[in-house]
This record gives C-alpha cells, sequence and structure tokens, in this order.
C-alpha cells in the first residue's frame, strides 16, 4: 500500500482536499495528467470573485500557485503528467492505473479522491464540425497559455461566465466580439462580467441562437435567429466560432469504479454529505461532482479531504466534524446567492448622484456591483473600513461616504473592475479614476474619450495619470479629467 | 437540421443515422452505439454521448436515460505501454 | 384470470434470445422478448462475433456446422446485412508438440465430417500470417466460407426486424424477476413493472440465469468465465486470419491468457483474451499486461497499435456443453444457456432447434 489517501486531479478541488488529507498525516499522492498543478486556473488570468477564504481578488493562476505551495509545505506527493485511465476496487485498498511516460504504472490506496473537473459541452449546430469552431476552454488555453489568438473576430455562443470572461480576455488579446449570442433573455453570467464586455462595446443578443455555421473550408460566419419573432434571421461574418454552452462532470473514472451515477440535467456520480460516492472509500469533488465553481471546489475537496482522513484515523472524528460542518456553512452561502436580486437601477442612481456631491469634498469611491453575488474583495480591501455587506458575503456592497478617504485600494481589488473613484473638488470638470488592464495604456497628457455603459464614446477626457503598484497586481488605475455632466455616465475609456 | 450533420466525430456518424436508431426503438446511448458505432472512435463518446442524449430525450420526452459507459483507457495508449507495465512498479515514483 | 397474453415469452434479448424469438415468431407464434436493459446489453455486446467450428469436438461441432450452414442463409431470410467477413480464416499456431497433437485431434474430427480444415507446418503458419514471429511448430486452418465472423448488433438487429414483422414483440428495461408457476404449470413472467402473461417462457438470460432458475430449485451448471479483449484503433494492418494460440485447447492449462486476434471489418484489431474466474465487469490491469505481453510476444508489429478501448465480457460456460431445452419437470418452461465462447456460432442452431422442440413444428 503505498499512500493513504490518492487523489485524481491537481486543481481547486483536489489541491485542497490533498492539504487536508496530508495536513491530518495521511500518506498523500496526488496525481494529475498535466505538468503544472493547478487544473483550469493557470489560465484563468482575471482576479477571482468570492471571499478570502478562497483567495478572491487574486488571479487565477496565482491561486493555482498558492494552492499547490500549501499542499506541498503540508508533504503531499505531487505525480505528474500521469494520466489514470482505470481503477479497481477491492476490499481493503483501491487500486490505480495509470500513464507515466508512455508506460503503464500502478498503484494502490486506502481512499481514493476523484476531482477530474469538468467537461464542455458540444452544440451540434449545423457546421459544428468546421475549422475554426472550438470550445471556449480550449480558446482560453490557445490565448492565456500557448499565446496564441486563433482569429481575428469572434462568436461567441453562450454567455455563463464562461463565455464572458473569455470574450473580456479575447479583448485584451486584440480579437474583435462580433456577438456573444444568449438563448436566455439575459447574460447567464454575472452581471460585472457582462458590464466588462459590454462597455467594451461587445454585443450580448440575448434572446438570440445560432442556427448555423457557415464555411467551405473553414468558419466564415454564423446564421442566427431571435427567438421571439419569425422571419428574424440574418448572418454574422466571424472566422471563429467559440462554443460556451456550459460544462458537465468528467467523472468516468469513477464510473469505472463502478460508482453509481444520477441524473439531474446531466450525469454525475452519487454522493454523501462527506462527498464519498456509492462505494467506500471512494470520494468526488469539485466539478467532477457537479459542475459548479472554484470555490465551491474548494470547500468540497477540503470536505473529502477531512472525511477521508478521518476514516483512516489521521484526524480524529470530532475534529473532521466541525471542519465538515463549518465548509458546508460556505457551501450554502456560495450556493444561496439569488442572481436577481440586484439593487434597482433607480436605487443605484440615488447612490451615483450622492456619490457626486459627496465627492465634492474629495474623492470617493462609487461601486457599480448590481448582483448579490457571494464576493467582497472591496470590503476586505478597504483600510478605512468604509465598505459593508449586509447580512453577509452575499449582500451589495455600501460605501460609507463619510468615512471613505479616497485612497481608491478597492477599485483595483474588485474582480469585477465594477468600482471607480470621483473627484469633484474642481468646479468646473471632474477627476475620475479606473481600473484599467489592456493596451495600450494611456500616458498623462494624452486626450482619449470616455465611453458610456456600452462602449460609445461619448466625450473627450484629458489623462491625468496612472497608477501600478505590487499590490494592485498588473490592473492599472488610470485617472483622467472630464466634463462634470459626464462624470456619472463615462464607464471606460478608448483612443 | 441537416442530414449529414455528424454527431460523432470520430466514426462520422450523422444525426439522421442516430435518428433512425431512435426511431428504431433504441433507448440508450450504449444501445444507439452498438448499432451506429457512434461512441466507438478514440474519444469513445466523450462528446457524442451528451448530444446523443440531448436527441433521445427531445425524440422521448421523460425518457429514463443511462449513463454511457465509458472503458479504460479512455484516451488512446499505444499497446507498448501496457507491456511495461509491472505489479513490481508499485511503490516506485515516477522518474 | 389467466388469460394468456402471448404464446411465448423470452427472458433476454442477446444473440440466443433474440434467434429464440425470431424462430418461435417463425411458427406464427405470438412472441414477447423482454430485457432488463435493451437488446446485446450483455455478453453478445462484449465479444468478437467470431463465427467458428475449429477446436469444438463430438455433438458440439455438429451443432455449429449447422449452426453456421444456417447464417449463410439468414443474411437473405433477415433481409439484413450482417457484416459478415466470408474472408474469414480460422488460424491456430502451437509450439509445443504436445499442442501439435492436439491440434492434430482437433483436424481430424473436423476431417471425418469433411470441413475444410487441415494441419499445416510451422513454415506455412508464418506465411499464412506473415506479421507472426516465434518458434511456431506446427498450425491448424481453416477456411472460410462457413467460418469467418458476424457482427452481432447486425444479427440480433436483423432478428429483431423479422421478430416485429411477424407479430411478435420487444420490450426494453423490462426486467424479469420471477417465473410464474401454478400447480407446476408456467403462466406468465413478473417483472419489475408488473405481469406478462404466457403458457411458455423461454429463459435466455446467459451467465446471470441462476437468478430465475435458482429460485425454482434447479441448478445451471453455468460458470462465467470472464474474458478481457483490448481494442485498436482502425488500423493499417491487414490481418490475413483470426489467430488462435493453441494454449487454450490444453486441458490442464494454466495461463489464464492465450493470444486470440480478430479484425473488424471496420479496421479495428480485437486483442484477447482471458478466462477469469470472477463475475465483475473491472478490468484487471495484471490481465491487461499480460494480453498486451503475449500479443507482443508473438505479433511485434502490434506495439505501435493504440489500443482506444479495453473491455470485460462474461461468458456463460457450461461443463457439458451448452443447455438448449424443456426443463425437466416444469411445464412450459425452456431455457437456452451455457454457450460459452459460442454464443454467437450457435444462434441460429440454438434458435431453430428450440422453436422445433417447443412448437413441435418446422
Amino acid at each position: 500500500m503505498e499512500y493513504d489517501v490518492l487523489i485524481i486531479g491537481a486543481g481547486p478541488a483536489g489541491l485542497t482536499a490533498a492539504f487536508e488529507a496530508s495536513s491530518a498525516g495521511a500518506r498523500t499522492g496526488l496525481l494529475d495528467e498535466n505538468e503544472h498543478p493547478g487544473g483550469q486556473l493557470p489560465k484563468q488570468i482575471h482576479k477571482f470573485f468570492g471571499s478570502k477564504r478562497h483567495m478572491a481578488g487574486m488571479r487565477g493562476y496565482e491561486i493555482a500557485g498558492k494552492l499547490a505551495s500549501k499542499a506541498f509545505e503540508a508533504g503531499v506527493s505531487f505525480l505528474p503528467k500521469s494520466r489514470v485511465f482505470n481503477i479497481t476496487n477491492h476490499s481493503s485498498y483501491k487500486e490505480v492505473a495509470y500513464i507515466y511516460n508512455n508506460k503503464v504504472k500502478v498503484i494502490r490506496t486506502k481512499q481514493l479522491i476523484i476531482a477530474t473537473g469538468a467537461r464542455e459541452n458540444p452544440l451540434a449546430v449545423p457546421g459544428w464540425t468546421l475549422p475554426g469552431v472550438v470550445t471556449i476552454g480550449a480558446l482560453q488555453t490557445m490565448m492565456n497559455i500557448y499565446q496564441v489568438l486563433p482569429g481575428n473576430r469572434f462568436i461567441i455562443v453562450g454567455s455563463g461566465n464562461a463565455g464572458l470572461v473569455v470574450a473580456h480576455q479575447i479583448l485584451l488579446a486584440g480579437g474583435q466580439i462580433a456577438a456573444v449570442v444568449e438563448a436566455q433573455n439575459q447574460p447567464g453570467g454575472f452581471a460585472v462580467h457582462a458590464a466588462k464586455i459590454a462597455r467594451l462595446g461587445a454585443p450580448v443578443l440575448t434572446n438570440h441562437i445560432v442556427t448555423s455555421i457557415k464555411g467551405s473550408q473553414k468558419v466564415q460566419g454564423v446564421t442566427i435567429a431571435h427567438l421571439n419573432s419569425q422571419n428574424n434571421t440574418f448572418t454574422m461574418d466571424a472566422d471563429i466560432v467559440a462554443l460556451a454552452v456550459g460544462f458537465h462532470p468528467a467523472y468516468e473514472l469513477a464510473q469505472i469504479a463502478g460508482v453509481k451515477s444520477i441524473f439531474n440535467n446531466h450525469f454525475m456520480p452519487c454522493h454523501n454529505q462527506n462527498m464519498e460516492t456509492s462505494i467506500e472509500g471512494i470520494y468526488c469533488a469539485g466539478d467532477s461532482a457537479c459542475v459548479e465553481e472554484a470555490s465551491i471546489a474548494m470547500e468540497e475537496g477540503r470536505i473529502a479531504g477531512a472525511a477521508s482522513a478521518a476514516k483512516l484515523g489521521c484526524l480524529n472524528k470530532t475534529e473532521a466534524h466541525v471542519k465538515i460542518a463549518q465548509a458546508h456553512q460556505y457551501l450554502n452561502k456560495l450556493r444561496g446567492y439569488n442572481k436577481l436580486n440586484g439593487a434597482a437601477s433607480s436605487e443605484q442612481a440615488a447612490i451615483e448622484s450622492k456619490t457626486l456631491t459627496a465627492a465634492v469634498a474629495g474623492s470617493k469611491a462609487l461601486i457599480r456591483c448590481s448582483e448579490k453575488i457571494p464576493c467582497n474583495p472591496c470590503v476586505s480591501s478597504c483600510p478605512a473600513k468604509a465598505i459593508s455587506m449586509k447580512p453577509d458575503i452575499t449582500g451589495l456592497p455600501q460605501v460609507d461616504l463619510a468615512k471613505c478617504n479616497g485612497c481608491k485600494t478597492c477599485i483595483a481589488a474588485c474582480p469585477g473592475q465594477a468600482i471607480i473613484a470621483i473627484d469633484a473638488r474642481d468646479a468646473n470638470s471632474c477627476k475620475i479614476t479606473i481600473p484599467y488592464e489592456r493596451y495600450p495604456v494611456p500616458k498623462p497628457g494624452e486626450t482619449w474619450y470616455g465611453t458610456d455603459i456600452h462602449g460609445n464614446k461619448i466625450c473627450k477626457v484629458q489623462i491625468l495619470k496612472t497608477a501600478s503598484r505590487m499590490s494592485f497586481d498588473k490592473t492599472i488605475l488610470v485617472t483622467f479629467n472630464t466634463a462634470r455632466e459626464f462624470a456619472l455616465k463615462i464607464y471606460d475609456i478608448t483612443t | 437540421m441537416a442530414d449529414d450533420n455528424i454527431i460523432c466525430r470520430c466514426e462520422e456518424v450523422t444525426e439522421t443515422e442516430i435518428l433512425q436508431a431512435i426511431k428504431d426503438g433504441a433507448v440508450a446511448f450504449d444501445e444507439i452505439k452498438r448499432l451506429t458505432r457512434a461512441g466507438m472512435g478514440h474519444c469513445q463518446g466523450s462528446t457524442c454521448s451528451i448530444l446523443v442524449d440531448n436527441l433521445l430525450r427531445s425524440a422521448n420526452p421523460g425518457i429514463t436515460l443511462h449513463k454511457h459507459t465509458p472503458r479504460p483507457p479512455l484516451q488512446p495508449v499505444k499497446l507498448e505501454a501496457f507491456v511495461k507495465s509491472a505489479s513490481g512498479s508499485q511503490g516506485e515514483a515516477n522518474e | 384470470m389467466n388469460k394468456h397474453q402471448y404464446d411465448y415469452i423470452v427472458v433476454g434479448a442477446g444473440i440466443i434470445g433474440c434467434a429464440v424469438a425470431y424462430y418461435l415468431s417463425k411458427q406464427s407464434s405470438k412472441v414477447l422478448l423482454i430485457d432488463k436493459l435493451f437488446p446485446a446489453a450483455g455478453a453478445s455486446g462484449a465479444c468478437n462475433g467470431g463465427l467458428s467450428y475449429l477446436g469444438k469436438k463430438g455433438e458440439l461441432l455438429d451443432q455449429a456446422v449447422e449452426s453456421l450452414l444456417l447464417y449463410k442463409e439468414l443474411e437473405k431470410e433477415l433481409e439484413t446485412d450482417l457484416g459478415k467477413d466470408q474472408k474469414g480464416q480460422i488460424l491456430f499456431f502451437s509450439d509445443t508438440p504436445e499442442q501439435g497433437q492436439l491440434l492434430e485431434e482437433i483436424v481430424n474430427e473436423c476431417k471425418s465430417r469433411t470441413l475444410d480444415a487441415k494441419l499445416i507446418s510451422g513454415t506455412k503458419v508464418m506465411e499464412s500470417f506473415p506479421y507472426l514471429t516465434g518458434s511456431i511448430s506446427a498450425g491448424a486452418i481453416a477456411g472460410g466460407g462457413l467460418q469467418g465472423v458476424v457482427n452481432p448488433f447486425k444479427a440480433i438487429c436483423g432478428f429483431l426486424k423479422k421478430t416485429k414483422q411477424n407479430g411478435g414483440m420487444l420490450i426494453r428495461n423490462e426486467e424479469a424477476k420471477e417465473i410464474l408457476l401454478q400447480g407446476g404449470m408456467v403462466y406468465g413472467v413478473r417483472t419489475n413493472n408488473g405481469e406478462f402473461r404466457a403458457p411458455a417462457v423461454v429463459v435466455c438470460t446467459g451467465y446471470e440465469i441462476d437468478r430465475l432458475l435458482k429460485p425454482l430449485g434447479l441448478a445451471s451448471e453455468i460458470i462465467a468465465t470472464k474474458g478481457t479483449v483490448l481494442v485498436t484503433g482502425k488500423s493499417k494492418m491487414k490481418l490475413k486470419a483470426n489467430l488462435l494460440y493453441a494454449g487454450f485447447l490444453e486441458n490442464n492449462c494454466h495461463s489464464k491468457v492465450n493470444l486470440a486476434l480478430e479484425q473488424t471489418l471496420d479496421g479495428n484489431i480485437l486483442i484477447g483474451s482471458s478466462a477469469e474466474n470472477s463475475l465483475g465487469k473491472e478490468i484487471d490491469n495484471q490481465i491487461t499486461s499480460q494480453i498486451a505481453k503475449t500479443a507482443l510476444k508473438s505479433v511485434p508489429k502490434l506495439k505501435n497499435e493504440h489500443i482506444i478501448r479495453i473491455f470485460s465480457g462474461i461468458r456463460p460456460t457450461r461443463k457439458g456443453g451448452p443447455f438448449i431445452g424443456k426443463i425437466p419437470g416444469i411445464n412450459g418452461l425452456a431455457a437456452a444457456f451455457g454457450h460459452g465462447g459460442m454464443g454467437i456460432s450457435l444462434a441460429p442452431y440454438t434458435g431453430k432447434y428450440l422453436a422445433q422442440l417447443l412448437t413441435g413444428r418446422g
């Protein structure tokens, strides 16, 4: 027997599970088919939502590094480039076969945690086999791991977080978004992600579907239909179509081991509160259990790691129980938010004009966060403790304008790039500071344009200063001057 | 839908062929796989099983789907790799 | 109360059940075929589809030949392309004098029935199968025509198509739980969903036969022997014959693994096989490795072929050969099981023989 606990998959779930098991004293192994740990995190270049516990505000690849070093420091042995292909269940151990360096290897473990992530959903519209049709995750790998932008003009099918985030990254990389096409009547992902691409002028076509992909040898365009009106079909040119139509659990290994499945929109492995499957000693965690997001994956990994260590006697039962109960509390919070519960636009308008009035005394933060998503880096970053959230992490942030000293720390901290600062001490003009993450970088003295919520140019602005600090983590704060009448209409800037 | 729209890319099985199998009474991906070869190729149904299940559901609303049966080694592996395996390799670290 | 809905209920839609249903329906009987999953979900869907007689003796050889003769007509009769590979030859090779002796015995057995089988020298074996290496002492070969490969799914489809045309019916997801008896007479089958009534029931549930027969106090004497097969992607290699290592003929054979190679019409090479005492369908890593070793020792050229799928199936083996007939002591109950690795070859014979026996016609 080589391992007490063996984990397959070194993403957020697997790394957290490995850390928990190993710090409890279990001999812990972590297998991954890739060379580096992190799962999908290394290609996530944006700052993550969530709370400090889940390293919110950090960029995905940094979270990967942090989780991995925590696990390795706890004594986890990492087996990279090892692709598991078979699991057999025996009375006192599980046997795991994997390929490493074109050789089959076999190891045994007492407890096994399957954290193999998700697979992307296909969409078989006519033309989907043409070169130039990619899945959103593959596109993200090409761009962010291999630095290849495979086309110029992109159509994104689906506006979940993956579609919106990658659309934004395409824009950062210099690509053009012809459209993000969404069948529902509103974007599927977080509103802040949708706002980020909207203010760069990328259209999200809600109530629309792609009915076919056109091209002779490769993608040349798509046919799009409006769902609520007949005969409203049109074509759009594009050279890349990225399918962002969701994910499903990749738990084939659990199935090979004999774990039972249930169907709930997708097939997924049956498991109990401890993430243990229908086979004793085999656990699942993260997207391979049910597709959600990284913070949830970490909590599930924590549960599986603690439960498996407790079963072996490495962790005492009470301690494990407390850990698992606490993780469940976080899971409930992370899952309990109501996406549509955002502030009404009239309330937001009132907040904005109040902020402008207060800004006469000096720089004040203005938060444009409209959804009660579980995320609070703004709160934890504020040195003046001027930002609060009620009743908990799923509330909307509120700025106490009297306490806000205009330090702008929260602007770079907000993963949604949804905070700006307004300074209205000058009677005629306003100084506005926004977060900025793309090229070209504005230089002080230049004249740029301010753009509205849809990315339309609305006025000229004078760039006053740019600031970048280590703690901003590559986000640049750009301060510009604009006529006061435009202060609340500007959402971004462009050349 | 175009008649020649491909559902299983590995074995080039079209939507028409899948729909015919469903019309003939097939109720599960594993059965359609046996009838049409969809899912018999290099990716072993990891893409088309979702699509076939969707077709099964739209043809028979309320159908109880059966999860497709994945088989090792999930992705192609050279035969000689299995020979190199040895029970003695247990405990041996990756070099 | 006992209004019969059907003349016959056939339990199990593997190739045996489908053949039985077809031949019964041909005798203008009203047939219901039920399966707990779907057709070919079990052993019929996890086999190589080989049609062979070479290697069999006595009654089993006669049955196999009769069955293979039926296959010749079935394509026309069922109006279905059975995916038959007519060129298929069966080639046995051996590397010990003892095995040579055994080969001679099986060839003589064929010759006495004027079947086209012959003993060949080791050199000749290598000529017939150029990929083969090693010290081959002798071989036995039996030509195409009767033998070869059939696509078991297509054969099943054909049987089902005609059964339906003859008024028979197939229900999927219908698991037989109990044979219903009254006064030593069968009157139907209870399933997970309800009851079906018929004066005669034929049980064709392969290695799972005991689940229905044991509660009736019957012993099937079935031994489940698991076999594991490695499947390559479509290969550029072209195998001229189905190759088998004669080791499996040895009675005191200790080796769990004996090489068997076969190529499908699509080009995939099936590399087998094992005989494991297990009921689980999990893939044993040791067996996989042994099969790979055995294959590469005899056919090194296979080393760069990619394995895309490893699967196992359970052979429903019975010591005295397959049981095909009425079950003594219970009126209206019949069964066909225990075909071992010969299920595909013996299916038409089994169906036809049983239908004749039960209907008294044909």
